[in-house]
C-alpha cells in the first residue's frame, strides 16, 4: 500500500469524525464536562454549578477534561516479526496507525513524536503537519524490518526521559516485559497488531517456518490439533500481558492485520 | 552363525545417517514470527519423524544386506559308501509276501546308513532308477515304500538291464569304493542287455555288486548270481527266510568303509523379511504423521 493511500484514508477518517474531538482523560480546562464534585479550596469559583449546589446544600463545582495541548508520544517497537501478514503486513497496518493517530493529534495541534526503535537506535520524527505524517509512514513501509530486533530498554529510558504525555506503544508484543515505570510516568496506551494466521498457524502444509530475526528454520507440517495448541498457548501468554497492562491501568487492545484500523483504534482508545 | 549375506550394502548405512543429518526436503519457506513457541511444540514431532526416516532407511539396507543365519551342515563321509540297491519288483516277489519283508529290512538298511549316498533301482519286464544316488534317506525310504510289486510289469525279470542301468549311476561318481546290492529271487528272462556286458559295465566303474537271492534255489540261477558277484569283486548271498535276508544286510552293514568325497552343506536361513516388514510399519506411521493435517482437516 502506498504511502499517500494509507495517509489520504487516515485524513478522510480524521478530519470527517467529530466524535473522537479528545482523546486526553487529563482533568483540566476544557468543554469536555466529566463531572460534579464538591467545591474544595482553589477551585476556579466560574465552575461552580449552582443548580447542584442549591439541591445538596453545599457548593458543587463542575469539573472538565482539559483541553489544553497534550505532548503525543507514539513509540513503535519495530521487530523483524512485523514482516509477516496474510493480507498486508503487520508493519502497513502500523504505518495506517500511524497515519491515524498522526492526523488526529496534528488535528488537535498537539505536540507529536513518532519514534522508531530498531536495535539500540532511536530514529525521532516531530509531526507537525501531514507532510511529516506522509515522511514517517513512508519510513516504515520502507523499513528494512529483517534481522531487526527490538531493544525494550532503549524504549523505556527513552519514555522515562520525556515530560508525561499520552504514549502509545504500537508493537506485537511477542516478548515480556516490565511497563509498570512507563505506565507510571504517561498515560500509556498498548496497540497489539497482530495477523490472524499467526495466532491461528492453521497452514494445512509442510512448510520451513524461518525466523525472520536470526534466520532460524522451524520444519513443521501445521494442522487444525498443532495450530490450536500453538493457539492455546499464545492466548495464555496473551492473557497474561493484558493482565500486566490492566495492573498498571495501560490502556491495552489488539488490532489485526485485517480489522478497519480506524474503528478498531477507536474502541481500544474509548474503552 | 548370524551374518549378512552382502555385508558391504551396510555401509550405506553411513550414506542414510548422513543424509538424514544434512539432507534437507525442499519446501516451500515462509517467514513466520514468535518460531520459538512453535518450535518448543513440534520439537518432538520433528523429532519423530526423523527418527522415523532414519529407522526406515536403516531397515531397508539392513534389509537389503540379507541378514542370514548360515548353519554348516558337514556331512562326514570320510568313511561312507555310494550304494546302489536294486530290487526285483517281479510278481514272483508276492509269493510268501516276499517283497514286503525285504522292503521293511531295506528300509532298516538305509535308515542305518546315515553318512552314504543311496541310489535305489527296481525292475521287472524293465528296469528303471528310482531315485538316483542322494544322501536325503527320507526320500529314498518313502519312495521305497511307495512302491509296490508290478509297478515295472509282472511277468519278465530284467535282471542284467537293473544291472546295467544302475551301472550307470555311477558314472559321475568320485568314490573309489562303489557298492551295487542286487537282491532278486528269479531269473533274467528279457534278453534286453547280455550279461557280459552288463558285468563288464559294472567293472568299469568299479562297482562291487552283491548279490542276494531269495526264495527257492529252484527260481534263481545261483552260478550268474555267483558269476557277478564275483566278477565285480563282491560275494554272492542267499537266504530263504526273513532272518537270513537281515543277517546278510547286516554283513553288508558291516563292509569296510572307504573314503569317498566330502560334502559340505551350508543350510541358510532367510531374515531379510523381519527388517522389511518391520520398514513397512515405520513407513505407514511416518506417513500417517506427516499427513495427519489431512485427516484433521
Amino acid at each position: 500500500m502506498l504511502a499517500q493511500e494509507i495517509l489520504l484514508r487516515a485524513k478522510k477518517h480524521v478530519f470527517t469524525n467529530k466524535s473522537a474531538g479528545e482523546l486526553s482523560k487529563i482533568r483540566g480546562e476544557g468543554l469536555d464536562f466529566c463531572e460534579i464534585r464538591p467545591y474544595e479550596a482553589g477551585d476556579d469559583i466560574r465552575k461552580i454549578n449552582f443548580s447542584a449546589s442549591g439541591k445538596t446544600g453545599e457548593l458543587q463545582t463542575n469539573i472538565f477534561n482539559e483541553n489544553k495541548q497534550i505532548n503525543v508520544v507514539i513509540c513503535i517497537a519495530l521487530s523483524s516479526s512485523l514482516h509477516f501478514g496474510s493480507q498486508r503486513l503487520k508493519s502497513e497496518a502500523i504505518a495506517e496507525i500511524i497515519a491515524l493517530i498522526g492526523c488526529s493529534s496534528i488535528k488537535q495541534q498537539n505536540q507529536t513524536q513518532l519514534v522508531f526503535f530498531a536495535d539500540k537506535t532511536q530514529s525521532l520524527f516531530q509531526l507537525n503537519n501531514t507532510g511529516d505524517a506522509l515522511r514517517a509512514i513512508e519510513a516504515i513501509l520502507s523499513w528494512d524490518l529483517l534481522k531487526t530486533k527490538f531493544d525494550f530498554q532503549e524504549l523505556s529510558h527513552y519514555l522515562l526521559q520525556q515530560k508525561k504525555s499520552m504514549a502509545f506503544i504500537i508493537g506485537d508484543f511477542y516478548h515480556d516485559h516490565d511497563y509498570s515505570l512507563i505506565a507510571h510516568k504517561h498515560q500509556a496506551n498498548a496497540i497489539i497488531v497482530r495477523d490472524k494466521l499467526e495466532e491461528n498457524p492453521n497452514f494445512g502444509a509442510e512448510l520451513d517456518l524461518i525466523n525472520p530475526e536470526h534466520g532460524g528454520c522451524v520444519k513443521a507440517n501445521i494442522g487444525k490439533k498443532l495450530a490450536l495448541k500453538y493457539q492455546t498457548k499464545l492466548h495464555n501468554q496473551d492473557n497474561k500481558l493484558f493482565s500486566h497492562f490492566a495492573k498498571h491501568r495501560i490502556n491495552a487492545g489488539k488490532l489485526y492485520t485485517c480489522d478497519n484500523a480506524f474503528i478498531k483504534l477507536s474502541q481500544i482508545l474509548r474503552s | 552363525m548370524f551374518s549378512f549375506e552382502y555385508p558391504y550394502v551396510l555401509l550405506l548405512l553411513v550414506l542414510a545417517v548422513a543424509c538424514v543429518l544434512f539432507c534437507k526436503e525442499k519446501k516451500r519457506a515462509i517467514y513466520f514470527p514468535n518460531t520459538e513457541l512453535l518450535g518448543s511444540l513440534t520439537r518432538s514431532r520433528q523429532w519423530l519423524l526423523n527418527t522415523l526416516r532414519l529407522a526406515i532407511l536403516s531397515l531397508l539396507i539392513i534389509g537389503l544386506s540379507s541378514p542370514i543365519k548360515t548353519q554348516q551342515i558337514i556331512l562326514d563321509n570320510s568313511k561312507g559308501h555310494e550304494i546302489s540297491l536294486i530290487l526285483d519288483a517281479s510278481g514272483s516277489m508276492a509269493h510268501l509276501d516276499k517283497f514286503r519283508i525285504v522292503k521293511a529290512i531295506m528300509v532298516d538298511f538305509i535308515s542305518k546308513r546315515k553318512t552314504d549316498k543311496i541310489a535305489l533301482s527296481v525292475f521287472a519286464d524293465f528296469a528303471y532308477t528310482v531315485v538316483p544316488l542322494t544322501y536325503d534317506k527320507k526320500s529314498v525310504i518313502k519312495m521305497l515304500s511307495n512302491i509296490e510289486i508290478g509297478v515295472a510289469g509282472k511277468r519278465k525279470t530284467a535282471l542284467y538291464e537293473a544291472l546295467f542301468l544302475s551301472s550307470k549311476l555311477f558314472n559321475n561318481s568320485k568314490s573309489k569304493e562303489r557298492i551295487a546290492i542286487l537282491l532278486t529271487d528269479g531269473k533274467d528272462n528279457t534278453n534286453s542287455i547280455p550279461l557280459e556286458m552288463a558285468i563288464e559295465r559294472a567293472k568299469e566303474n568299479k562297482i562291487k555288486v552283491y548279490t542276494v537271492a531269495v526264495g527257492d534255489q529252484r527260481d534263481y540261477n545261483v552260478d550268474i548270481l555267483s558269476h557277478i558277484a564275483n566278477s565285480t569283486g563282491a560275494k554272492f548271498f542267499s537266504a530263504n527266510s526273513q532272518k537270513s535276508i537281515e543277517d546278510i544286510y547286516k554283513q553288508i552293514n558291516q563292509l569296510e568303509k572307504s573314503e569317498i568325497n566330502i560334502n559340505k552343506y551350508e543350510k541358510k536361513i532367510y531374515y531379510f523379511h523381519y527388517p522389511l516388514s518391520l520398514a513397512l510399519i515405520f513407513l505407514w506411521i511416518y506417513f500417517w504423521r506427516k499427513n495427519t493435517w489431512n485427516l484433521n482437516k
